[in-house]
């Protein structure tokens, strides 16, 4: 029993980095109706920024991560602008076609430049906090786990209650729903696309750091969290921020609890074995009202 | 004898209700004219009969069959033609090539003939480009044959449009507000391309916001608002309905 | 053309050109295949390798076991087309990126099944050893197609079958619906056109090409391995191909898999950064020539001939 309890715990450390990758994916697709390929290398070049924000220039671990994130969001502005400029006057089947191609194409570049510059070996972020394991109850944790659980969460539950109380946030979720509407009540939708695409960089961003900090870095990293983001999405139903929680924090615990008992190559599968469950028995997600 | 039945029809989206209990039928060889205020259901029953949404209950019948939620293609294929609002048909084909194309059901050219006998499946497609140069004739646009769906105007669009529902062979024609965006000359024009398809036996049912339109060529009238059937009679019948009128002035007073 | 192909190879008897005829030929087998699904129908498959890789898996299991590589052929494609089959059940009635989605989600459980189910696929290690073809030749008796110049002579004569093959699908109302769908999906169906009959048939052509295509890859390196046969580089050859030549058409492919075959050669001077280099060609090409070579030699081609279009000849009866 706390074995599983340890397991439960180590999925929602996890997991709740995977609420932060998909809570970015889903709003990228649903306010812009972008499938963002790139978004693991979002989280993968944050990652690397702030290792070398923290090794080489010597700065501490919550300013590199702020520091990393906004550059990474920066970014995400860049690729919406090239996006939006190229792809505004697409009919719907092309700008699909370019929207995934060029963010496949982003994701190449991106991953494949690290890789170079950076060369293939891993590396951990240093943190500077102790990792003395710390017993609560039954589970063991260490203090930066903790510090993972209540970083993502405050991001993600931050930006929901965002989304709900403040304008912006509420023009944000006009968009989402229909697009015209909004703009014909003088949102002004370029922002919010621009918006939308920063935080969703950003929040990956995060996220990888946070991994980073926990596990290791490495130039690949990227497309494992991709599939991981758009397995959660899926499962959790696109354009939904509560689906994106239950979702992450599910793959994130049934992941933890398999590695228990399979090797982690397997663990992997899970994923894709469930993206292709979803698309079979309930294409919306759990909490998804999005038809196809 | 009734070429379309249909019977308590009902839809809703989401817990509003777009259609609701409408029923209503067609004689072979007449003109059904559908009209209503905006947000009537008008263009739903449409989609609801061509089996692009699911109706929620009702029956439709057509020639005696059983054609209740079937699916586009299929009605397509029992013979039931329609035009959309806003479509552009296809845009990267000709005039021609899209009539053309609106025949390929009528003979399943197999994949043995597909691979091993091009000539015969060159052979249909000629035949398919003889029948298709008819149809465009029959709209006018045989003279515009050549050029891509997307570069014809909106009057040109509107009429190919019918080329290709008519080009599928189909009896029963379901026109959704062919006449809008149209001016005088070319809803004249739109009047004798209908008139010309009633006598060669197709029977046709008109959505409509063009009034004049309406009463001159249908020989019978059903009115909807806020989706249900309120209304059904002749044309002046129809104008002279206490209703009706209620329903489009009720309906412009609001806007105040 | 057919004579200059046939007398290529005595051209230039050079093994490493043959080497690159051979691997163009083959990719003009995978690029015109996943055109069918990609190109014609529009729908984006990222699980084209994961069909190429079946076929390369199915023969390689049957031949190191003696059978015959030509029972190969035919393993590879029944194994492609019936798992195009099944997998359509699930991916038919997606659409746009979600159907990108599932083929991915496809592509990487082939690919993680080819890794991992060691007993059958070696894992990573691959199957080795994998026999060439036979040929009866009467007069002459069976020869093992051993050489290169054999073998080019066999893939180029798939790769035209292939496209001939693909040719005819396009050119018959199979492929008229498939463009109908693309350009207007509602007008297509209220033309009594059956999207999901239509969409299963390019996707089970194309499979089984793919499935051919992986089978002559298997035969001519004599290896099969998760890298070689159903990497996700492998996938992002395929669709450059495909980008490059021009979507939607019958010799866009076919230009997209050359290029894509000798590309290679030009960025060798880029070392590692060649996938970099792959990534900012695509990039370029979606923005500024989405429909590829077909759309640059289109663009020429209507400033040139603009009377030709327009004075087509009507067809009319008499």
């Amino acid at each position: 029993m706390q074995e599983l309890l340890q397991q439960v715990f180590n999925g929602v450390v996890i997991g709740s980095v995977y609420v932060l990758m998909a809570v970015g994916l889903t709003i990228i697709f649903g306010v812009m109706k972008i499938v963002n390929f790139a978004h693991g290398e979002f989280y993968m070049v944050g990652a690397y920024l702030a290792f070398y924000l923290v090794s080489v220039a010597g700065l501490p671990f919550f300013v590199a991560l702020i520091l990393a994130s906004a550059i990474v969001g920066l970014c995400g502005i860049l690729i919406e602008r090239v996006i939006d400029k190229f792809g505004k006057d697409m009919v719907e089947t092309d700008y699909t076609y370019f929207t995934i191609l060029f963010t496949i194409a982003v994701s190449l570049i991106l991953a494949n430049t690290v890789n170079v510059l950076a060369g293939p070996s891993q590396h951990q972020i240093e943190t500077g906090l102790s990792t003395a394991p710390i017993t609560i109850g039954p589970v063991v944790v260490t203090a930066f786990k903790m510090l993972v659980i209540a970083i993502a969460f405050s991001v993600s539950i931050g930006f929901g209650l965002f989304l709900r109380f403040s304008r912006f946030g509420k023009a944000m979720r006009s968009t989402f729903a229909n697009k015209e509407a909004a703009e014909s009540v003088g949102i002004n939708t370029t922002t919010i696309n621009m918006a939308t695409f920063a935080i969703g960089a950003c929040m990956a961003s995060v996220g990888g750091i946070l991994v980073g900090a926990m596990f290791n870095i490495y130039p690949y990293m990227g497309s494992q969290a991709s599939l991981k983001a758009f397995a959660v999405v899926i499962l959790g139903g696109i354009g939904s921020f509560i689906g994106a929680i239950l979702g992450g924090m599910s793959l994130g615990i049934i992941e933890s609890i398999a590695s228990a008992y399979f090797d982690v190559g397997y663990t992997q599968a899970i994923s894709f074995v469930l993206i292709i469950l979803v698309l079979v028995f309930r294409p919306e997600g759990i909490a998804g009202r999005v038809t196809m | 004898m009734a070429v379309l039945e249909v019977s308590n029809l009902s839809k809703s989206f989401g817990g509003v209700d777009a259609v609701v209990d409408v029923s209503f039928h067609v004689e072979e060889r007449s003109i059904l004219g559908i009209i209503g205020p905006n947000g009537a259901g008008k263009s739903t029953v449409i989609n609801l009969l061509t089996g692009l949404y699911r109706p929620l209950s009702g029956k439709v019948m057509y020639s005696g069959k059983d054609i209740t939620g079937l699916s586009s293609h299929s009605v397509a294929q029992l013979g039931i033609g329609r035009t959309f609002q806003h479509t552009t048909s296809f845009p990267d084909m000709t005039a021609l090539e899209s009539v053309a194309l609106a025949q390929i059901y009528l003979n399943k050219i197999g994949l043995w003939e597909t691979l091993f006998r091009p000539s015969k499946v060159e052979r249909w497609r000629a035949a398919r480009l003889d029948n298709g140069y008819e149809a465009l004739e029959l709209v006018g646009l045989h003279d515009r044959a050549n050029v891509k769906c997307k570069n014809l105007p909106h009057a040109e669009q509107v009429a190919l449009d019918i080329a290709i529902a008519v080009a599928t062979g189909a009896r029963l024609l379901l026109l959704d507000e062919p006449a809008g965006g149209l001016n005088t000359s070319e809803i004249g024009r739109l009047m004798d391309v209908v008139r010309t398809l009633q006598d060669r036996g197709a029977t046709i049912v008109m959505i409509e916001h063009h009034m004049a339109l309406v009463m001159s060529i249908c020989g019978r009238v059903v009115v909807l608002n806020d989706g249900r059937k309120i209304a059904e009679g002749s044309p002046k019948e129809i104008q002279e309905n206490e209703l009706v009128i209620d329903a489009y002035l009720g309906k412009d007073a609001d806007r105040d | 053309m057919l004579g200059v192909l046939a007398v290529l190879p005595l051209v230039f008897p050079n093994e490493y050109t043959l080497h690159l005829f051979i691997l163009a030929a083959i990719n003009i087998v995978f690029a015109s295949s996943l055109n069918l699904i990609s190109g014609y129908v529009g729908e984006l498959s990222l699980g084209h390798a994961a069909f190429a890789g079946l076929g390369a898996y199915a023969t390689a299991l049957l031949t190191l076991r003696g059978y015959s590589p030509w029972l190969g052929l035919l393993a590879a494609v029944a194994v492609t087309g019936v798992s195009a089959y099944l997998i359509g059940l699930v991916v038919i009635r997606l659409r746009g990126a979600y159907f990108v989605i599932s083929s991915l989600a496809f592509q990487m459980t082939m690919f993680f099944i080819a890794s991992n189910w060691l007993t059958v696929t070696h894992g990573p290690m691959g199957l080795l050893g994998i026999p060439k073809p036979k040929l009866w030749l009467p007069g002459i008796g069976s020869i093992e197609l051993v050489s290169k110049m054999d073998f080019y002579y066999l893939s180029v004569i798939v790769a035209i079958v292939v496209v001939i093959a693909c040719n005819r699908l396009v050119k018959a109302p199979i492929g008229e619906s498939w463009v109908a769908i693309r350009e207007n999906e509602k007008l297509s169906a209220a033309v009594g056109i059956d999207r999901t009959r239509y969409v299963r048939i390019a996707f089970m052509f194309a499979a089984g090409f793919a499935g051919v295509g992986g089978w002559l890859l298997a035969h001519y390196i004599g290896v099969v391995s998760p890298n070689d046969n159903m990497s996700f580089d492998l996938i992002i050859s395929f669709i450059l191909m495909v980008v490059i030549g021009g979507r939607g058409t019958i010799t866009g492919p076919i230009i997209g898999a050359v290029v894509v075959t000798v590309l290679p050669e030009y960025l060798r001077g880029l070392g590692n950064w060649r996938l970099t280099a792959y990534g900012v060609i695509l990039a370029l090409l979606v923005i500024f020539l989405p429909r590829g070579f077909m759309q640059l030699w289109e663009m020429v081609y209507s400033r040139l001939h603009p009377l030709v279009v327009a004075a087509l000849p009507i067809k009319r009866r008499e």
